[in-house]
């Protein structure tokens, strides 16, 4: 419908309105800081921070690898599966006993390859994302099924960087997600993958009619998740110290939920891993505060789904009635 | 003159079905070449070739005296040929300064995007092209239309393109835009840049070409220099037979005022606005793309909200909480949209027609009384001699000018008291646009009161028995009679006064 | 601009051949099976089948509308509305003694609600619907749990309930002949014949054109989402009366078998295209599937995997066989 054209008298207010929209995730997450550290006693604690930190780095690099996609206007809901398999494979190379730095390399790089089976399937065989992940979610689930073969798979961290290390009370795996997060904000302003990312995410017809190489770049991006699971698998396995059958099914959910409370938008094309990030810190400070609240651990579930539904519906129509304000204040 | 471009024995075909066969033609360095055609007459796909979107299945084509094969899209943007299409196509979630310079970003050396430089060279492109440059920092999905085809022009001409290629540009845009529009062309030609350009519209040929030619099913049917440009010999050629352009229109017999408005405000869009639309008249409503004619029609078919002022229908108060209850007045709307407001892409023609009649063709239960709605359709099909092999054949596949009947005939079949048309031709054919226009003046004639919002002025002059213009959301002017003239409405869109 | 590439089949003839090929598909793989293994195809067996097939057959059907109701329609959650309503069947059965078929009434009531909380959310917020299934995916999940500590309920196999979905009539189970087979005849005589069929297609394929034709777009996708919670709770109904226990993980996993039907019987994943008796054949061919894996010993966790390939199978042919017929 024809959008109404009236002077820009008013910019500067709209500015304000943006400026405001913008800022409404880090205000939420103060707020459920104070929250937190007056209901819950040690929550605001050097010590109870980093054990967050640790828990949910794994987290954190999934949840940037599906920021690339969704910003794709893609999605993946098989990267918990993927880290399974690919944890497996890792704390089974590990046990037997092969060079730690060979084992993050090789689960980096089977990682990609998951991933580029992936991005085969929607870039060459043209499915929908949300079909074909959940396709492979299924198969990689069976994958780990067999391999795992009743057996359970013990290991420890196979590097310091990747497990519950700490370096001054700062926590190791701490840095490295920093790391992948500001390389990744890097690439996604200042490189020109980034950028086609953000302009496939928009418009991917339109993106090929300008030269950008939209299979290329999408298969690169899927192929780029698989990569960040891979890492995010040996994590896991420093973490938990354990590979079962249904190791890392349970952190899809999590990983689009902080994606999507981050603020980067489902529809593809705006956003990016810095908003991921205040959105993964804030599902896991929920978690974590709840249960230092004493709340009993089957209804950390109910809560975390309860407070996605709501931050998605409090942004999204915060962010309407700003961008309505905004538009007609144009 | 040297040759920019050119092209000889160029074929494409899809399936079976033959887009372009043997075409040939040369654009000189610095010429202006129009290209005509009807709808489905090669001109797309005769752009999309020369623009690497589909390879050609014969012919050559050599550009700036080097072959022009491009792989991609993309390889004949580098090698010079930049192309503005009908569908704007445009990122709405990034910033119109990143739209300039998606899939060319400028970079330092090493190798980063290099944001100043963007924006440096995005102001200065707005400041030559006489564009306000705070729309750069705007989001591409809060500009009204104009403005955005207005920065799809921009990023076309900002690429030190050899050929420029431009699809009918000015469907959307505003007069004063369209002027603009044609300087830019004119100083690109004056630099030597080749420009091609797709129109339908007759008047603006001298403005635009120093040459055109002419296609038909595929085929090149004419190439002659502007000089030479008659209006009924170009139609001739484009329709192969002689065409009379001008519409029948018989002396209205103004009946009962069935639509009247009355202070009608809409915030943001319409102010104060009163109107009246009789039985039996065709009434144009004329302006500038963003005068608020649209949010007046939508208005009136209650998809948006009047903050004041009041409306009848045939007399009684009218106050729609939503379509439904204006066509229950028996209001029928054509959108202007007919891609995303229109068509069920889905669907067959069938369905397409009966889409808004559907309530009264149900037995019990719900049930589509399949036969008489079978029967409706193909009488519709059979009077707007609507090109659909059967009623079952899907509505995407008939050609655009087809598709907009379609939809004309989901509104007639209704047998609406006020039919209220925005831009029911646009961008479609010219011997379909003068059939759906005599259509629209017959059905006035029934008895019906029809409101056509076009930008269209010939159109709105040829079919309008009285044409209101608005500006800036209110009536600038009410015109008829003796007083219904070209430069009397475009004075009063301009808010010029004598 | 189109170009003058007109198909030359009419959409219907493209929709009939997805339907061919999907019920020789069913015959090719029936007789494989019974070559692979004598027991295939004994009554008892088939039988047994189609009792499997009634419970995801609800849930493929809840799918397939949402999805035809196009926007990104897609409903994650039914899987978990299934395994919550079958919770709170058994609370209502079990706990507070209701009798089970009026539970199972109010167990239906209940999933609808279920459902209207994903509909509020998609057609009256606006917001995506994969993001709010998901949500709720999560959330009934747990609800689930935390209602039952984990454990499972019973109550049922009183006043004749478990006949619905143990005993059979002239060899259909009950199931099948009193609640799957008329959900779905009512669904597609819907579908082709009434008004409610022709605005769900309009809805699908462009809700705001559907909109200016005087079409409740809202009202009409929330609905569907109700439906599919109804169904999915409808589900829950038979399979207490089928296992007569309810667990609260009973649903986990299904949403994947529903969509993977709903694709494969030609539901176009963005809406509006595709027809509801090739769902029904498609669920043929899914359970025949099951079943054969089932005879053949191959468990459970590696069906999952088989039918993720079957589901990406099946996109990928609906992409061979539409862009065979557009090109």
């Amino acid at each position: 419908m024809t959008t109404t054209t009236v002077p820009s008298a008013f910019a500067p207010s709209a500015r304000m309105l943006v400026l405001l929209r913008n800022a409404l995730l880090p205000i939420l997450l103060v707020a459920e800081v104070i929250f937190f550290t007056v209901a819950a006693p040690g929550f605001l604690s050097a010590a109870n921070l980093a054990n967050v930190v640790i828990n949910s780095a794994d987290l954190a690099l999934l949840a940037a690898g599906v920021t690339l996609v969704v910003l794709l206007a893609g999605i993946d809901v098989s990267v918990g599966p993927m880290l399974g398999v690919v944890a497996w494979v890792g704390a089974t190379l590990f046990v037997a006993g092969m060079p730690p730095p060979l084992v993050v390399v090789i689960s980096v790089l089977l990682g990609g390859a998951l991933g580029a089976i992936n991005g085969g399937l929607v870039v060459g065989g043209r499915i929908s994302p949300i079909i074909t992940t959940l396709g492979t979610a299924a198969i990689f689930k069976t994958v780990l099924f067999i391999l795992w073969d009743s057996t359970d798979v013990f290991a420890g961290p196979v590097v310091p960087a990747l497990g519950p290390a700490r370096a001054g009370g700062v926590p190791l795996v701490g840095l490295v997600v920093l790391a992948v997060f500001g390389v990744l904000a890097y690439v996604l302003r200042h490189r020109v993958f980034g950028r086609r990312l953000f302009a496939i995410g928009n418009d991917a017809e339109g993106a090929r009619l300008l030269g950008v190489p939209v299979g290329r770049t999408s298969f690169a991006a899927y192929v780029l998740v698989g990569a960040l699971v891979g890492v995010a698998a040996l994590i896991y396995v420093g973490r938990v110290g354990v590979v079962q059958a249904t190791a890392g099914n349970e952190l899809t959910l999590p990983a689009i939920a902080a994606v999507v409370v981050g603020g980067t938008s489902i529809l593809g094309g705006e956003g990016g891993v810095l908003r991921t990030l205040g959105g993964l810190a804030f599902i896991a400070l929920l978690q974590n505060g709840v249960v230092l609240m004493g709340v009993p651990p089957l209804w950390n579930g109910v809560l975390v789904g309860a407070a996605v539904a709501l931050a998605v519906a409090f942004d999204v129509l915060t962010r309407r009635t700003l961008d309505k304000r905004i538009g007609a204040k144009k | 003159m040297r040759p920019i471009l050119s092209v000889s024995g160029l074929s494409k075909s899809f399936g079976a079905t033959a887009a372009v066969t043997d075409v040939g033609f040369t654009l000189g360095a610095g010429e202006r070449l129009a290209v005509l055609g009807e709808n489905g007459a090669g001109k797309s796909t005769l752009i999309k070739i020369v623009a690497g979107v589909y390879p050609p299945d014969g012919g050559e084509m050599v550009l700036d005296g080097a072959p022009h094969r491009p792989a991609s899209p993309g390889t004949a943007l580098a090698g010079g040929v930049s192309v503005v299409y009908q569908e704007p196509s445009f990122f709405p979630r990034l910033s119109v300064l990143e739209n300039l310079y998606v899939g060319r970003e400028p970079r330092d050396r090493a190798g980063q995007v290099d944001w100043r430089r963007m924006r440096g060279r995005g102001e200065e492109l707005f400041r030559r092209l006489d564009v306000p440059v705070e729309l750069l920092t705007r989001r591409m999905d809060a500009l009204s239309l104009a403005e955005q085809q207005l920065a799809l022009i921009a990023r076309a001409v900002d690429v030190e393109a050899k050929v420029l290629i431009l699809d009918e540009p000015t469907s959307i845009l505003t007069d004063a835009e369209v002027r603009r529009l044609f300087l830019i062309v004119q100083r690109l030609s004056e630099a030597g840049v080749g420009v091609l350009y797709i129109t339908h519209r007759f008047e603006e040929l001298e403005h635009v070409a120093d040459r055109f030619i002419v296609l038909k099913d595929g085929r090149l049917a004419g190439d002659l220099p502007a000089s030479e440009a008659d209006h009924d010999r170009i139609l001739e050629m484009m329709s192969g037979r002689p065409v009379n352009a001008a519409i029948s229109r018989s002396p209205a017999r103004p009946g009962r005022v069935m639509l009247e408005t009355s202070g009608l405000t809409v915030p943001g869009a319409v102010s104060d606005v009163d109107l009246t639309v009789r039985g039996g008249e065709v009434v144009g409503l004329y302006g500038l793309v963003g005068a608020g004619r649209t949010e007046l029609a939508l208005t009136v078919f209650g998809v948006l909200r009047p903050s004041a002022g009041t409306m009848r229908v045939d007399g009684e108060p009218h106050t729609p909480r939503g379509p439904r209850d204006a066509m229950a007045r028996g209001i029928a709307y054509l959108p202007e949209d007919r891609k995303t407001l229109g068509i069920f892409p889905g669907m067959d023609t069938l369905s397409n027609i009966t889409a808004v009649k559907l309530p009264e063709l149900l037995g019990r239960l719900g049930v589509i009384r399949r036969a008489e709605e079978r029967e409706l359709a193909t009488s519709w099909i059979d009077r707007l001699r609507i090109k659909a092999p059967s009623p079952a054949f899907p509505v995407t596949g008939l050609s655009g000018g087809h598709q907009q009947k379609t939809l004309f005939a989901r509104q007639l079949a209704t047998e609406p008291k006020i039919l209220i048309l925005d831009e029911p031709t646009r961008g479609i054919d010219v011997a379909t646009k003068t059939d759906i226009q005599q259509r629209l003046v017959e059905v006035a004639r029934d008895g019906t009161a029809v409101l056509v919002v076009s930008s269209d002025l010939p159109e709105l002059l040829a079919v309008s028995d009285r044409v209101y213009v608005m500006r800036e959301g209110r009536m600038a002017a009410e015109l008829s009679g003796d007083d219904l003239t070209e430069d009397a409405v475009l004075r009063a869109t301009m808010g010029v006064h004598r | 601009m189109t170009t003058g590439a007109l198909p030359r089949r009419s959409l219907r003839d493209r929709v009939s051949d997805r339907r061919v090929f999907l019920a020789v598909l069913v015959v090719a793989l029936g007789a494989l099976m019974s070559l692979l293994s004598p027991y295939f195809l004994e009554v008892g067996n088939l039988l047994a089948m189609t009792q499997y097939g009634a419970v995801i057959g609800l849930l493929a059907l809840g799918q397939s509308l949402v999805i035809l109701g196009g926007r990104g329609g897609i409903d994650l959650s039914v899987g978990s509305a299934l395994s919550l309503s079958g919770i709170v069947m058994g609370l209502l059965a079990q706990n507070l003694g209701l009798s089970p078929w009026l539970a199972a009434l109010v167990t239906v009531a209940f999933g609808a609600l279920l459902g209207s909380v994903n509909g509020f959310m998609v057609a009256r917020l606006g917001l995506p619907p994969l993001i709010v299934t998901l949500s709720t995916l999560f959330l009934y999940g747990a609800l689930a749990q935390v209602l039952t500590h984990g454990g499972q309920l019973g109550g049922f196999g009183r006043e004749g309930f478990a006949a619905l979905g143990q005993s059979a009539i002239l060899g259909v189970p009950a199931q099948v002949l009193l609640v799957l087979a008329p959900m779905f005849a009512l669904a597609i005589w819907a579908q082709n014949r009434t008004a409610l069929g022709r605005r769900l297609h309009q809805i699908g394929t462009s809700d705001r054109a559907a909109a200016l034709a005087g079409i409740d777009v809202n009202k009409l996708r929330f609905r569907l989402y109700c439906a599919s919670g109804a169904l999915a709770a409808l589900g829950a109904v038979v399979t207490n009366a089928w296992l007569l226990t309810a667990r609260p993980s009973a649903g986990t996993g299904m949403e994947l078998q529903a969509i993977t039907i709903a694709v494969l019987g030609g539901i176009h994943i963005f809406g509006g295209r595709g027809h509801l008796s090739g769902v029904l054949l498609a669920l043929a061919v899914v359970v025949v599937l099951s079943w054969g894996l089932q005879l053949a010993q191959v468990g459970n966790s590696v069906q999952t995997g088989i039918l993720g390939l079957v589901l990406v199978g099946a996109a990928l042919l609906n992409n061979l066989i539409g862009r065979r017929a557009s090109g």
